[in-house]
């Protein structure tokens, strides 16, 4: 993944909120590192100290291909084209590098022309809401 | 909360816009369809939870280890010559 690729700040808006979170709508988008990472941290702007951090899940998971049904594209105008949505996982840190998961069963999609963000519910696909990023051997 | 006694093929109204049908009752499970608008979210309610949950605790997430994660998916190039400095 080139670096020259990572957004600067970006504002993305969940208009239905995310899931335990119904009133977070407006997150900034800061790549960590200053860019020199892949992960970035969505800050929540409507509820103080509420962040995430992200990553493209193609750097832990080869496999994961998710396509998304229609009401989830509707919420953010978008189809299943990867040059119109991104899709970054939501990652669980613990103390250690081992201990990080990434959600896979609800990852965020997003609209790359307008910002517009939702956070998709894979039932029934068996993807996990705690993938270890690290496999244990 | 509200218990209603439904046929198959019959409905249920929630507020203005939202319908929800029976649409098939075969042993212990019943198909349901469900008519809501664009800005209202249908889920089955423990996938639901799972997310919430799980929203939850990454929310909490120390980034401490973030940068020796990075350090795992950071691939330098073979081809690149290593910048003096």
């Amino acid at each position: 993944m080139s670096i020259t690729e990572v957004p600067a700040v970006i504002a993305l808006c969940a208009d239905g909120g995310l899931p335990g979170f119904p009133d977070a709508h407006h997150f900034q988008r800061v790549p960590w590192g200053g860019g020199a990472t892949p992960f970035s941290i969505l800050e929540c702007e409507d509820r103080e100290g509420l962040a995430f951090v992200v990553a493209p899940p193609e750097l832990f998971f080869g496999d994961y291909l998710p396509v998304f049904d229609r009401p989830t594209l509707d919420r953010i105008a978008a189809t299943n084209d990867p040059a119109e949505i991104e899709v970054l996982v939501i990652l669980t840190l613990g103390e250690t590098v081992a201990d990080a998961t990434a959600n896979l069963l609800g990852p965020l999609v997003i609209n790359r022309a307008t910002g517009a963000m939702v956070q998709a519910v894979l039932s029934g696909t068996g993807w996990s809401a705690r993938a270890a990023l690290v496999p244990s051997r | 909360m509200l218990v209603l006694t439904r046929h198959a093929n019959q409905s249920i109204m929630i507020g203005h816009d939202i319908v929800v049908t029976i649409l098939e009752v075969r042993g212990d499970q019943v198909r349901v369809g469900i008519k809501a608008p664009r800005d209202v979210d249908v889920h089955r309610e423990e996938v639901w939870v799972t997310l919430q949950q799980a929203n939850a605790e990454a929310a909490s997430s120390n980034t401490a280890s973030l940068d020796a994660l990075a350090g795992l998916v950071s691939q330098p190039s073979a081809d690149e010559a290593e910048p003096t400095s």
